[in-house]
């Protein structure tokens, strides 16, 4: 195991060609006025995501994993810094085109599933695929998840695991360059958490899908390709596993 | 503990300023209506009673040819009689130069001495005439005023075939003629209707009733007994030309008066209460939403050891203070309201001296119908409070339920888009909410259509009446029937090509000892002038034998075809007849026998006459046709159609435009609070998924399209019912006129419809842009980042 202090620490090349630079952040700094109060959430992030890579990010509440996941994600703007996604400058972009950066490269998946209720399992997934344009179709990422025969079904007839699994087929139904999960299993017992970490790190290999995943629960970092850690709004370590975990084999 | 309670309530109230301005305004629109409308009519009413007391308006009336004055002892000795008046009344006409037509007029006596016993009139301004001058007048100050006639004017006057001239001394009003009615003529006609006051010395003279009168007014007992006094007052001057005695209810002007009153009354019952049923509704809508929305906060409340009644009062409070704000709004925009409308009403009905007056009791009423009706909606919202497990409520809700819709099974389901599927499972799955906002929406549109009834029955009437049954240019009464035969004085006018006589005969209708008293219309030539259906919009051709009969006039006789109706003409000799039911005829006005002259004459046997002359005239030469008539000793009016048609419209317009405007906006004001509230309800329960949808990459529009096609649904299906629900409406307002004397037609335009349609559709986009900002501001992260 490698552990160097900073995030653009040497992709892991393994004696290969380097891989891509996906989304590429420097010096991000996000400050919220809260009254007469500034929270300084990031300050000086530094961080890159490889094409096809599985990062797993972990710190303490409060640490800026969130701010930094939903800047990179297109959900907020940062007060200061760079953000680059492929050769596009996001880090003055408006409103509308973080939302087709969103609309066009980026699947989210949150703790608390956020499907809609109205909408059938499959249909939850046409929604993205709808306004996508080149996606799969919806029972293709379904049975990516395992949820193929449950398609049918709304969300208040689904578990809590279905119910996620079903949030990351609609994520990355449309082929998205990035996955983001913000605490995926955070609301689940530990063998419905397996079953969803299963499902993501197998689009991350079928499809390679850039993924990053927010997580209290350390043993899941384990499963990354990469773990960082992050602390006062900065990175403070990065560490590339040599040896992966198979989702199966983690314990928590 | 109470005051943090108190002071989420402060907070609460602040962050629902939105919900709370709209619904305190649909409160308000309520009680403003409610007391503007009720305040208005009692105001008026308050007004007239105290003129009729003032003014000793009679209860009782009849008119005849000659009776001499020793006659009215005879009279008062009726049992039930406390009170007779016996004057003058003849009916002259005025020919004014500013009217091409004469315009007709009263002569009303005046005691040479003293007030009159009964129907006083108030000096508005000058003097009473003198004795011993006889061409001094008081003249109607209505008729005065619509042709800037002032005090010390002449005015010229054909009396009993004789053009006089009078000087005006003074301007009156009186109880009797608060409402002009002229005669055929539904509106009221300021400009084509005088009353001359003159002293009894002067219009004896004039008349040739010296000793005389030939109308008598009496003051009754209040519990007489009415039928047996107007019998034996008829036969105590059938001798002398009497027609039949009418009460008070009967007399022209107060009639009409009553009927507009009556009217007012059922607009300002039905209207406001739509109002205030729709605020009702509002309040329970949106209370029911905020307790769920507030649901994990009761809960807590409830954990920490807050009592049911406690959170109750919470919102009790909530409500209290929209209700509050509600009345203070109607209250005040009520009595402007109110006395504003009453103004309009005092000048369109001509009573003088009235004033404004808010009763404690309407304000009252309305703000406790209101408060009935909000409380009702805030307890049905909190029965859920009451029934929140604290453990259950603090727990993330389970997804709500869904199931597959009517629509899914269909064969084009899969072809709708997610968000539109997204709608139509909300509206399938919450089918009575969008029922209920869709009513509270259909009221709205139904109190818009309401407002335009009466334009519409009005045009309607116009068409029918006097653009379509009406043929002829000019429309001429004389005093008397007169041979047929004079009318061919008519024919050597230049410039008149048809002339057609009409007899118009007052009578009483008899069938299966039911009796009516209505008119007989006989026709010679009905080239220009035909019976005609107002509902089928046709004329009718006469039968060769026997009477086109009004359906209403056969309704309440309970005539069939073949019946014989059994006729006594109230003229001269008051012959009787029979005639035989040939037809019905649906007609808006009074209750008429339409028949060929031939018969009429044969039946009363007499030679072909006339009281009614109706004449085509080449546009150039109308003027000067009339500018003749006007001359004759013989004519009592000239009508012409182009002037009715346009008085009707000058006179009904102004009046309806303003109720038409204020319905509209307090109707405004309803859609704005069904839809804004229905709008943020929505927006704070779909947050999650809108701001997941904005996550996935939908814009701003598309997102937007999910929160107003569900509004969308609802406005859709109130305007339909709204339409309905107004012609519903329309039908109970015109159930309010006397069908005797009016059928108020409901009769709907399109306008109307498109009209109503357009402000429920404008309100409703007005409430979607208040929105609008909201829905932009929706904070993503964190909607998506705590659990529901």
């Amino acid at each position: 195991m490698t552990v160097s202090p900073s995030a653009s620490s040497d992709p892991p090349t393994t004696g290969r060609r380097l891989p891509e630079i996906v989304l590429e952040a420097k010096n991000l700094t996000k400050v919220y006025p809260m009254g007469e109060l500034e929270v300084r959430a990031l300050e000086g992030a530094d961080l890159e995501l490889w094409s096809g890579e599985l990062l797993v990010l972990v710190g303490p509440s409060g640490s800026g994993k969130s701010t930094l996941l939903n800047i990179m994600g297109g959900l907020d703007s940062p007060t200061r810094g760079t953000l680059r996604f492929q050769n596009q400058d996001l880090s003055r972009a408006d409103a509308q085109q973080l939302t087709d950066f969103r609309r066009e490269h980026v699947g989210f998946v949150f703790q608390f599933y956020n499907l809609i209720p109205s909408l059938t399992a499959q249909e939850n997934v046409a929604l993205v695929t709808d306004i996508a344009e080149d996606p799969m179709r919806p029972v293709e990422a379904l049975e990516l998840v395992g949820l193929g025969p449950r398609k049918d079904h709304f969300p208040s007839q689904l578990s809590g695991g279905e119910q996620q699994r079903v949030a990351i087929a609609r994520a990355v139904a449309k082929r998205p360059k990035l996955l983001f999960c913000d605490e995926p299993t955070g609301a689940l017992d530990y063998k419905t958490g397996i079953r969803v970490l299963e499902a993501i790190q197998q689009v991350n290999q079928q499809l390679g899908t850039t993924t990053a995943v927010i997580t209290h629960n350390m043993p899941i970092a384990a499963m990354a390709d990469r773990v960082v850690t992050m602390g006062d709004g900065r990175i403070q370590s990065t560490q590339i596993n040599e040896r992966k975990l198979q989702p199966s084999e983690l314990r928590w | 503990m109470v005051g943090a309670l108190h002071k989420k309530l402060v907070r609460d109230l602040w962050g629902l300023k939105g919900q709370i301005i709209t619904i305190a305004l649909v409160i308000a629109s309520g009680i403003a209506t409610y007391t503007s409308l009720q305040s208005c009519y009692r105001s008026l009413l308050l007004s007239k009673s105290a003129f009729y007391s003032e003014h000793r308006f009679a209860d009782a009336f009849a008119v005849l040819e000659r009776a001499p004055r020793a006659l009215a002892d005879e009279l008062a000795q009726i049992d039930g009689v406390t009170k007779v008046y016996e004057h003058i009344v003849e009916a002259v006409t005025v020919p004014v130069e500013s009217l091409a037509e004469p315009a007709m007029a009263h002569v009303v006596s005046l005691p040479e001495h003293g007030p009159p016993a009964l129907n006083a009139v108030m000096l508005r301004a000058g003097r009473w005439p003198e004795p011993g001058r006889p061409d001094e007048v008081v003249l109607l100050q209505a008729f005065a005023e619509s042709h800037q006639i002032r005090i010390g004017d002449t005015l010229p006057a054909i009396l009993n075939e004789r053009m006089q001239r009078f000087r005006v001394v003074g301007l009156g009003v009186s109880p009797e003629y608060i409402f002009p009615v002229q005669g055929g003529v539904v509106t009221p006609d300021e400009a084509r209707f005088a009353v001359l006051w003159m002293g009894r010395d002067a219009a004896a003279a004039a008349f040739d009733l010296d000793g005389a009168f030939s109308a008598v007014a009496f003051r009754l007992e209040a519990d007489a007994s009415v039928d047996a006094i107007q019998a034996e007052i008829d036969t105590l001057l059938e001798p002398y030309g009497g027609v039949d005695a009418y009460l008070r209810e009967d007399q022209p002007s107060n009639s009409r008066l009553e009927g507009e009153f009556l009217q007012l009354q059922a607009f300002a019952t039905v209207v406001p209460s739509m109002f205030l049923a729709v605020a009702a509704l509002l309040l329970n809508i949106v209370l029911a939403r905020l307790v769920q929305l507030q649901r994990t906060q009761i809960a807590t409340l409830k954990a920490l050891g807050y009592r049911d009644p406690q959170i109750a009062l919470h919102f009790v409070l909530l409500f209290s203070s929209t209700l509050l704000l509600g009345s203070v709004i109607g209250l005040l925009g009520g009595a402007w309201l109110g006395e504003a409308m009453t103004d309009l009403y005092l000048h369109y009905f001509r009573l003088p001296a009235a004033r404004f007056v808010l009763e404690t009791r309407v304000a009252l009423t309305a703000v406790g119908i209101s408060a009935a009706a909000g409380l009702f909606g805030a307890l049905l919202g909190m029965r859920s409070v009451v029934r929140l497990v604290p453990a259950e409520a603090m727990r993330p809700a389970a997804p709500a339920r869904y199931r597959r819709t009517l629509l899914d099974r269909t064969h084009w389901a899969r072809r709708i888009a997610a968000p539109a599927r997204m709608v139509l499972r909300e509206v399938e799955r919450r089918p009575f909410r969008t029922l209920l906002s869709s009513f509270a929406i259909a009221c709205a549109t139904a109190i818009v259509v309401t407002g335009r009834f009466s334009g519409d029955a009005t045009e309607h009437i116009l068409t029918t009446v006097f653009r379509m049954a009406w043929r002829e240019d000019l429309h001429v009464e004389f005093h008397h029937p007169v041979p047929v035969t004079d009318l061919n004085v008519f024919r050597h006018y230049p410039g008149v090509r048809e002339v057609e006589p009409m007899r118009w005969m007052g009578a009483e209708f008899e069938f299966d000892h039911r009796e009516k008293v209505g008119l007989v219309v006989g026709y010679e030539a009905a080239e220009l002038r035909r019976p005609f259906d107002d509902q089928a919009q046709l004329p009718r051709a006469l039968p060769a034998h026997g009477a086109l009969v009004s359906q209403q006039l056969g309704k309440v006789l309970g005539l069939e075809l073949g019946d014989r109706l059994r006729v006594r003409a109230l003229e001269e000799e008051r012959p009787r007849f029979e005639l035989p039911v040939a037809g019905f005829i649906d007609e808006s006005f009074g209750l008429m026998v339409h028949v060929n002259m031939d018969q009429l004459d044969q039946r009363l046997g007499q030679e072909p006459r006339t009281n009614t002359v109706l004449l085509n005239v080449d546009g150039p030469q109308l003027a000067s046709v009339q500018a003749r008539i006007k001359e004759l000793p013989l004519v009592r009016s000239v009508l012409r159609r182009a002037s009715i048609i346009e008085q009707f419209e000058e006179q009904t317009a102004g009046m309806l435009n303003v109720t038409m405007w204020i319905l509209s906006a307090f109707a405004s004001c309803i859609v704005i609070g069904v839809v804004y509230n229905n709008a943020r309800v929505a927006l704070s329960m779909r947050a999650r998924d809108l701001a997941t949808m904005r996550v996935l990459g939908f814009r701003q529009g598309e997102v937007a399209a999910v929160l107003y096609g569900e509004l969308a649904v609802q406005v859709l299906l109130a305007l339909p019912l709204g339409l309905w629900i107004g012609q519903l409406l329309c039908q109970g307002v015109a159930a309010t006129v006397d069908p005797d004397e009016f059928r108020l037609p409901v009769v709907l335009t399109v306008r109307t419809y498109l009209f109503a349609s357009m402000i429920t559709v404008l309100a409703s986009f007005v409430a979607g842009l208040m929105v609008r900002q909201r829905l932009r501001a929706l904070d993503l992260i964190g909607v998506l980042k705590t659990t529901e």
